[in-house]
Formats: structure tokens, C-alpha cells, sequence
């Protein structure tokens, strides 16, 4: 996942053959469960884990509401749990981790997230989807549908939050066209 | 660091040497699109008779209302045929096959049927309505249409706007100061809620003193208007016992929940409201 070659896609994916696999859903599964506390707190169900050296740097999930803060998406807010504002000289890592880590997340990122990405130097971006995206390298398709599922089930509930509710009553929730390992509701 | 943040500026500010423009949308700047559409051409006397009947067999157009439905232009077909040509707009190409075209025309007039089909062709002609004269003047070269001027389109920046801009450019541009001050990147930036002229926040960038690329003074703003927001809802929610804020989250008789009530009275988040920064912002 981290290749000097820019804007490289490994498309079409043939992720059943992919030596890691195991170890992208395993991520993947971490980023889902964030992307559901954000559901749970009302909030667009995205979340993202950052990885370093095999192991979890660390967690974001969509806050957006919460903080009444538009771009605290779950990429930026991941990124303030290691930059923190206070005790800068005592953090444990410098924003060059980033260059040496992947990020998993539910949702290709957005334009904002995007650059974000780059500008703390982020070189491989595994996401569920296949399409052609924003950041420089990444990988998609692991937990396709756990991630599809994850944001249909947020937008048939209502919205709360939005500017302008709309009544949600008659939408269902469609689930036959997706393959879930286990059902989370 | 990437190319999509600024470098730092290296001519100085002044107010001298400044020029305000105001930034042209994309409808402004847009170049000439086309849509080919199916055309034929119509004796003047039939030309009446023919556009009714159009209207009523053929499938509407829609958003291409700036295009005039008929073109007059001068024939010399050596000197045999010599007199006013009527083109006449029929629909876009990818409505309508031409067979089914054919079809829907064949009820009109069979004596004429020949003709319309022998002149049938297809012309590409504007796809967007010109927003602009210039655009208007182009375009209409390669087809005839209509101008009409937007009512929406900004008049040129007055006096008064002027000095709503310098004042908050300036205090960016000290906000600026300040920051390189630190050793950060000479970038400030205010946030104005234009309905009270209120500065919401004034933040430099922070990169440096932060240690973390993403400060941007923008960004800074942003977080800082959240913060004061939070703070807001939290001394609505104190104030109020049996409203908290998991109670505020269930909606009311009326469908709109109390959240979404003081969403709109506080403003949604940053909308409307103006940016100063002396500094073409990245594409974060």
C-alpha cells in the first residue's frame, strides 16, 4: 500500500487474492466499529483508523455535530488525537508518523480530507469503495458492504441534525443486495 | 509540504498596491458547450402550421429555452432556389431516435413529409443559457438565442463594500504579521457574520507554534467558532434542566426538534458568514 507511484489504483481489485487481506479487514472491521459509535451519537456514520508499524496509531469518527465544527470529520479527528493542542513537547509522535502510516476508512475521503491527507505527507488510503479517488494511492472493495450498510441504515432514520429534517417514515432499510457476515441490528 | 498550500507571500501588503476583483463564477467564465439537436427546414408559409404541430408531437425541450426554435438565413442555391430558408429546432439528438422522429412528423402533412425528411440534419447548438454579453455575442454564431440578463448577477463592488473589505483585510493581514511573528506562515484570517458586521474570529496560521500541518488560519477560525457555538448550547442546555441534551434530540409535536431550532437560530455552523485572508486558501 505505500509505493512511491503517484496516484497509482489498483482497480480492478482482486482483493480475495491479496496477501493481506486478513489484515486489511481486521482495519477495516476497527474503522466500522467507529463509523458505528458515530451512528449511535446521531452523527453520518463514517470512521477511520490511522496504522503504523502494524499496529493502531490511532481512531477518528465523524464529530461534526457534536462539535458544532463542519470539518471535524473522522480523518481530522483522528489526526487531533496524536497532534494534540497541549503538552505539544511531550507528544509522543511528530506529524511525520503520518508518512509511515495507512489510514482505513469507511467512506472515500472528501476533497477537504483529501488534502488533509496529503499535506501530513499520507501516502496509502484503504477504502471500501473502487471508484477513482482524490488521495494518491489506495485500495479498495475490503468490507464493501459492511460499509454500504453502514450509511443506508444512517440515512433511513432521521436526521436530526440536518438544517432542514425531512420525514424519513415510509424509506426502508434495503439489505438484499448485500453480504453481511453477521447482521449488527 | 504539498503544493496546495500557499506559499508565503513575498511582495508586502499595502493598501496602495491592492486591487480589489471580484472573483468571476463559473457560469461567468464558461465556454461554449454544444448539444446537437435535430433540425429541418420549413417553407415560410407552413411555418406556423409546422411549430404548433411540433409542440404538440414532439417531446418538450427543457433548459433549452435560450435557444430560438427558428433560424432565418438567406439561401443562394445558384440562383434556382434563391429566398428565405426557416431551420427549425426539433429536439435533441438523445431524445429521440430518428426513426421515431420520422414517425411523430408523418401525421403533419404527407404532401411535405418528403421534404422535411430530406432536410432533416443535425446542428450542434448552445447547451447553457449565456450569462454574460460577451458569452451572449459568441455564442449566438453558432445558433440564434436569447439573452437575458441575470437578475442575480452581482453589480460592480461599491464604496461601501470597499470599505467593509479593507477594514477586515487589515486586520487579517496584522493577524498575518503576528503569525510569522511565531515563526509560522504569514497567513491570517477573520470570519465576519455579515448580518451584524460581528468578527466571529480572527486566527493566524499555527502550523509552527502548533506543530501540526493543518493549523491553518482558516482552519483555526473554523475551530474557534465551533468552540464559542458548543459553549452557547451548553449554557442553553444548563440553563433548561429538563432539556438536555439527549432529551433536545426527540422531536417535538411538530416534526422539528428543538436541536434543529437553535441550529437555525445560531446559524448552521459557519454558513454565510465571510471570510477575510490574505492568503488564496488550500484546497482543505
Amino acid at each position: 500500500m505505500s509505493t512511491q507511484e503517484e496516484t497509482q489504483l489498483t482497480l480492478p481489485i482482486d482483493i480475495k487474492n491479496d496477501p493481506e487481506y486478513n489484515t486489511h479487514i481486521k482495519f477495516m472491521k476497527e474503522a466500522l466499529n467507529m463509523a458505528e459509535e458515530a451512528y449511535q451519537e446521531d452523527e453520518v456514520p463514517v470512521g477511520c483508523v490511522f496504522v503504523h508499524n502494524g499496529e493502531i496509531l490511532c481512531r477518528g469518527r465523524n464529530k461534526t455535530n457534536e462539535t458544532k465544527n463542519g470539518t471535524t470529520h473522522a480523518e481530522l479527528v483522528a489526526i487531533d488525537t496524536i497532534l494534540t493542542n497541549e503538552n505539544i513537547s511531550q507528544r509522543k509522535y511528530t506529524p511525520d508518523v503520518f508518512k509511515n502510516s495507512d489510514l482505513y476508512v469507511t467512506v472515500e475521503p472528501c476533497i477537504m480530507c483529501a488534502s488533509a491527507l496529503r499535506q501530513i505527507g499520507l501516502e496509502g488510503v484503504g477504502r471500501p469503495d473502487g471508484r477513482s479517488p482524490p488521495v494518491p494511492i489506495t485500495v479498495g472493495g475490503y468490507c464493501h458492504d459492511e460499509a454500504i450498510y453502514m450509511l443506508r441504515k444512517f440515512y433511513v432514520k432521521e436526521n436530526v441534525n440536518a438544517p432542514n429534517p425531512k420525514k424519513k417514515a415510509n424509506r426502508i432499510l434495503k439489505t438484499n443486495d448485500l453480504v453481511l457476515e453477521d447482521s449488527q441490528d | 509540504m504539498s503544493g496546495d498550500c500557499v506559499k508565503e507571500r513575498t511582495n508586502t501588503f499595502t493598501w496602495e498596491n491592492m486591487k480589489v476583483e471580484r472573483i468571476l463564477t463559473e457560469e461567468e467564465t464558461r465556454k461554449l458547450e454544444t448539444i446537437d439537436v435535430f433540425t429541418t427546414t420549413i417553407e415560410p408559409k407552413l411555418a406556423n402550421k409546422f411549430l404548433k404541430f411540433i409542440q404538440n408531437h414532439i417531446p418538450k425541450i427543457n433548459d433549452l429555452e435560450h435557444v430560438k426554435r427558428v433560424r432565418r438565413s438567406q439561401t443562394d442555391d445558384g440562383n434556382v432556389n434563391k429566398g428565405i430558408e426557416l431551420r427549425v429546432v426539433l429536439c435533441p439528438v438523445d431524445h429521440i431516435s430518428k426513426e421515431e422522429l420520422i414517425k411523430s412528423l408523418e401525421s403533419f402533412d404527407p404532401a411535405i413529409i418528403q421534404h422535411i425528411q430530406d432536410n432533416l440534419a443535425i446542428y450542434p447548438v448552445p447547451k447553457h443559457s449565456p450569462y454574460t454579453m460577451s458569452q451572449f455575442n459568441e455564442w449566438k454564431s453558432i445558433w440564434p438565442i436569447s439573452y437575458k440578463r441575470p437578475t442575480t448577477q452581482d453589480e460592480e463592488l461599491t464604496g461601501n463594500d470597499l470599505e467593509y473589505i479593507k477594514k477586515y483585510m487589515e486586520i487579517a493581514e496584522n493577524e498575518a504579521r503576528l503569525a510569522q511573528e511565531s515563526n509560522n506562515r504569514k497567513i491570517g484570517a477573520v470570519i465576519v457574520n455579515p448580518q451584524d458586521s460581528k468578527v466571529a474570529a480572527i486566527k493566524g496560521d499555527m502550523t509552527h507554534s502548533l506543530q501540526h500541518p493543518l493549523k491553518h488560519a482558516i482552519m483555526n477560525c473554523i475551530e474557534a467558532i465551533a468552540k464559542d457555538t458548543a459553549e452557547s448550547y451548553k449554557t442553553i442546555s444548563s440553563t433548561s434542566p429538563n432539556d438536555s441534551l439527549h432529551h433536545k434530540r426527540k422531536l417535538d409535536e411538530s416534526g422539528i426538534t428543538s436541536d434543529a431550532i437553535s441550529a437555525a437560530e445560531g446559524g448552521y455552523l459557519c454558513q454565510d458568514m465571510d471570510v477575510f485572508t490574505n492568503s488564496q486558501p488550500c484546497v482543505m
